[in-house]
């Protein structure tokens, strides 16, 4: 070839590259529909799959009168089929790849939820940073939709990953990658996070509505403007309980206190608060700021120990006593020792009893103390879990008092 | 006399009007050929011809050598004997003129090289044989600041046109006897003076014969530049990175001589080359030796991470935003697609108008004159900067990605290095809007074999690197303090490899020495 053809086809070349499209299909920017969170609700005949898209222009406020995000809905047999739809509903490219959070509803809980796990691990552009939420006695979709004071995007607001560590001691934050773990495996159960709308009913909010005649189903659900124009926030987002599964089916609810102490036993970091009442009239609140937990398991004779060791301050006392005395610590110590104990007799119990679902991973500790054992009784694990005899063993240390020794208040 | 023919001995006549005529015609009678036709009165009337080049010869110095050749005196040559010509031109030769270049030939040939290089040429008629003696003294530029490599703490002289300037630099700085010039005159037009400069006992031998080899074999008419000797004889490769460097200043041909590589110099060229060069060297200013030494290790690692972002940030944002939109975080993500939300074009034509408009900004500062500066700074920023984003043209992003190359680019202080990166640019932003972070993984890989497989001087490009020489590792990446730097850098294979002998201080005793008793 000669140096003038050569020439010719260089400039032939870069004229077509940058005037025609390449082979791997790219997505201009600007042409992307940045999808923040997918509810996903099972009904009779397949899914609801809602998106909440992002609309750039009024988040960095270049339009006033649009909300920062809008939400699509479209109803397929499959997840796949339904999100398909939502593509071709706009004109943006839909993107999943800053996907924050997926919320599933209770009845796609408790049927599995295997199916929107097998979507999201087969599409290339889900990250793993995700997590999954259920909705508690409320739609998938209503939960996306509420609009929220503090975030701009909703679907960051049910993002659990983006709270402050240390305020996290009632949730459970697994990831994508981390619940497929755990529904594929026997060793331990999932739970995840489940969300619920709590409407904030004042007489004044309900005659006032009524008069302006916005009692409407969307006023209802916190998915206009005037959730957060008003000053009690009308509706809201509460993570009150966690969602405990067998597999991937939901199986029950764990409440507030419970989520407390299964996040102990699973010895978490995190900042747990333990009150307990003293002779009735008087209470004593303990900050945990170090906790052990530890399971030993003997499968042979049934029986797991989990031996729990905490250390922390006082964080509020009224039990008259003379706390710079030593020995009196004891006697503190005693009596948060002995109602922890007791809550966490009663919560394994339950656990036991109620859910059947070894959301503990004493058959993870198992498969490592008691490799041989473990093989055996593998097989039939979730018929054998509420029979097992769980001894509790705690030790409490009070290590501080807190910034004052005793007051006469 | 056909000057493109080989070289034939022809020997100049005894009679001075045969000569003068011949130069004359070979001259073609061009206006700036001088010949002053003299007669010696106290030496029997003898003719001579005084001939020279104007504007190549020395007035002053020509006019002080005339005086002296017509003040031949009579008493010295033996009155006895009759009309000598061959005495009076030795009395001229070794007597009268006191010149300290002299030299004589009877070679038509070389008396016209001579009188080309601002020699005078004397001819005494019934001699068959010319004097020649210098009297330069063309015209030449003062010693001026560097303009290319410019230092804060090292000396601000820099070469100039008139390569016995430069030499002269060069001794000034290197007083060593063991220096050598070899040289050459390349150009069958031009005969452009070429030397080739080594120590003797340091340099490696086989670096200085390969320079004369390939400079020998140079058959070319003209030669005006530095750069035209490097693209003859530099390692025969495609690239564009450099395999030999030029520099104007002679602090760095110094200390490129003492560590053992081999400087030449081009006549009317204010810049001498230094080889073998390595890729490395292109990221150590000058300044990095007369700085503190971590000081100067920040500055090259800020010189390196220039050199690839240059080459690769374009292609990386192109293609983050076409291909790998995951990547970008959400609320950057949002900030972006805002402004590229108005713009009609690809991001790889918004990319690309920006990185030609700042080409064009950058070559016509080069070339502006000075007066129009401040007019050219208004339009270009202030104007076009402004009014480019207004316009929806190209989003802040792509500017931002432009002004991050460009800026870095000044970084390099190496011109050569900093014009390849910039052309590597493109090579990488078209990958980068083809086929994503994917294309551009294989590019750098196919630009690290490319630069692997170069050579210098017959020397492997990267080293030290590839070959990995750890002793040379104290002022390459990083840059260590003087004191433990004991020996020249192995890469250059020196013949005589120490460099210091620095015996360790004894340590002071703490307190010192009492005053007081």
């Amino acid at each position: 070839m000669s140096i003038k053809k050569l020439i010719v086809a260089g400039w032939m070349t870069l004229c077509m590259i940058t005037f025609l499209t390449g082979c791997l299909e790219p997505v201009e920017i600007n042409k992307l529909g940045i999808v923040s969170g997918l509810a996903v609700d099972q009904t009779d005949d397949g899914y609801i799959v809602t998106a909440q898209i992002l609309n750039p222009a009024a988040i960095s406020g270049k339009t006033t009168n649009a909300l920062p995000v809008y939400s699509l809905k479209a109803e397929g047999t499959s997840i796949h089929e339904a999100y398909k739809k939502l593509d071709d509903m706009q004109s943006a490219a839909l993107s999943l790849s800053h996907l924050n959070v997926m919320v599933i509803n209770e009845a796609f809980a408790e049927a599995g939820f295997a199916p929107l796990l097998n979507f999201s691990l087969r599409r290339f552009d889900v990250r793993p940073d995700i997590s999954i939420v259920v909705a508690k006695d409320a739609a998938a979709s209503d939960i996306l939709n509420v609009i929220t004071a503090l975030d701009l995007i909703p679907a960051n607001q049910i993002n659990i990953s983006n709270r402050v560590p240390s305020r996290t001691e009632r949730l459970t934050s697994y990831n994508l990658y981390e619940t497929v773990d755990m529904v594929n495996t026997n060793t331990i159960n999932t739970v995840l996070n489940a969300v619920t709308l709590h409407r904030e009913q004042t007489q004044l909010d309900e005659d006032h509505q009524l008069e302006a005649g916005m009692g409407n189903q969307a006023t209802q659900n916190g998915s206009t403007l005037n959730n957060i124009l008003d000053i009690t926030v009308p509706v809201q987002l509460r993570f009150e309980h966690l969602a405990v599964f067998q597999g991937d089916k939901l199986v029950g609810f764990m409440n507030d206190a419970e989520a407390q102490l299964y996040n102990m036993v699973l010895g978490d970091f995190k900042r747990y608060d333990i009150v307990t009442k003293i002779e009735e009239d008087y209470y004593t609140s303990f900050g945990v700021t170090k906790i052990d937990s530890k399971i030993t398991t003997d499968l042979a004779q049934n029986e797991a120990t989990l031996q729990l060791s905490l250390s922390g301050l006082i964080f509020e006392n009224t039990y008259p006593i003379d706390l710079t005395n030593q020995e009196n610590l004891v006697v503190i110590s005693e009596h948060l020792k002995s109602s922890l104990a007791q809550d966490m007799t009663d919560f394994v119990n339950k656990v036991q009893t109620e859910l059947k679902s070894d959301i503990f991973g004493i058959g993870g500790k198992a498969y490592y103390q008691e490799h041989h054992v473990w093989k055996e009784k593998e097989g039939y694990w979730s018929e054998l879990f509420p029979e097992l005899t769980l001894n509790i063993e705690i030790e409490l240390e009070v290590n501080s008092v807190g910034e004052i020794g005793n007051v006469t208040l | 006399m056909d000057l493109n023919a080989p070289h034939q001995q022809v020997v100049i006549s005894e009679l001075l009007d045969v000569n003068v005529k011949k130069f004359k015609k070979d001259f073609g009678d061009a206006n700036d050929f001088l010949v002053r036709e003299v007669t010696l009165q106290d030496a029997h009337q003898t003719k001579a011809a005084i001939i020279g080049i104007d504007g190549l010869v020395n007035g002053t110095d020509a006019q002080d050598f005339i005086i002296g050749l017509l003040t031949v005196d009579l008493s010295i040559i033996d009155q006895r004997l009759p009309k000598n010509a061959e005495a009076i031109f030795d009395v001229i030769y070794h007597a009268r003129v006191s010149m300290f270049d002299a030299n004589k030939s009877n070679d038509v040939q070389t008396l016209y090289d001579n009188i080309l290089t601002g020699h005078v040429i004397v001819l005494i008629d019934g001699v068959a044989c010319g004097m020649i003696f210098d009297c330069k003294g063309w015209p030449s530029r003062g010693i001026g600041t560097p303009m290319t490599e410019k230092s804060l703490w090292g000396p601000k002289d820099s070469f100039v046109e008139t390569i016995r300037l430069n030499t002269a630099l060069l001794r000034r700085r290197l007083r060593d006897p063991r220096l050598r010039f070899d040289v050459h005159a390349v150009g069958r037009m031009t005969k452009t003076d070429v030397f080739v400069a080594h120590i003797a006992g340091l340099t490696n031998p086989e670096f200085v014969k390969l320079a004369n080899d390939r400079i020998k074999a140079i058959d070319i008419d003209t030669i005006t530049n530095a750069y035209e000797l490097i693209q003859l004889i530099e390692d025969k490769h495609h690239s564009l990175l450099p395999r030999l460097i030029e520099t104007e200043r002679p602090d760095r041909v110094m200390k490129a001589l003492s560590e053992g590589q081999v400087a030449i110099f081009v006549d009317g060229s204010p810049y001498a080359i230094i080889g073998p060069f390595y890729f490395t060297s292109a990221f150590s200013a000058i300044d990095d030796y007369y700085n503190q030494p971590l000081l100067a290790t920040v500055k090259r690692s800020m010189r390196y991470f220039a050199f690839f972002a240059i080459i690769l940030i374009p292609g990386l944002y192109i293609a983050l935003s076409t291909f790998h939109q995951e990547m970008i975080p959400t609320s950057l993500l949002i900030t972006i697609i805002n402004q590229r939300s108005a713009n009609p074009f690809s991001t790889f034509v918004e990319i690309f108008i920006v990185v030609i408009l700042f080409e064009i900004i950058r070559e016509a500062s080069l070339r502006k004159p000075d007066a129009i500066g401040d007019s050219m700074t208004i339009v270009g920023s202030l104007i076009m900067g402004t009014t480019i984003i207004e316009s929806g043209l190209v989003s802040y992003a792509a500017i931002i990605v432009g002004s991050i190359t460009t800026i870095s680019s000044f970084l390099l202080s190496n011109t050569r290095i900093n014009t390849a990166a910039r052309l590597y640019k493109i090579v990488f932003m078209v990958i980068g809007s083809t086929f994503g972070f994917y294309g551009i993984t294989l590019l750098f890989i196919i630009l690290m074999t490319h630069m692997v497989s170069l050579t210098s001087f017959n020397q492997a490009y990267l080293a030290p690197m590839a070959p990995f020489n750890l002793s040379d590792q104290k002022d390459q990446l990083i840059k260590l303090p003087v004191t433990w730097m004991k020996k020249r850098p192995k890469i250059f294979a020196p013949l005589d490899p120490i460099r210091s002998n620095l015996t360790p201080q004894p340590a002071e005793k703490k307190g010192g020495t009492s005053h007081v008793d």
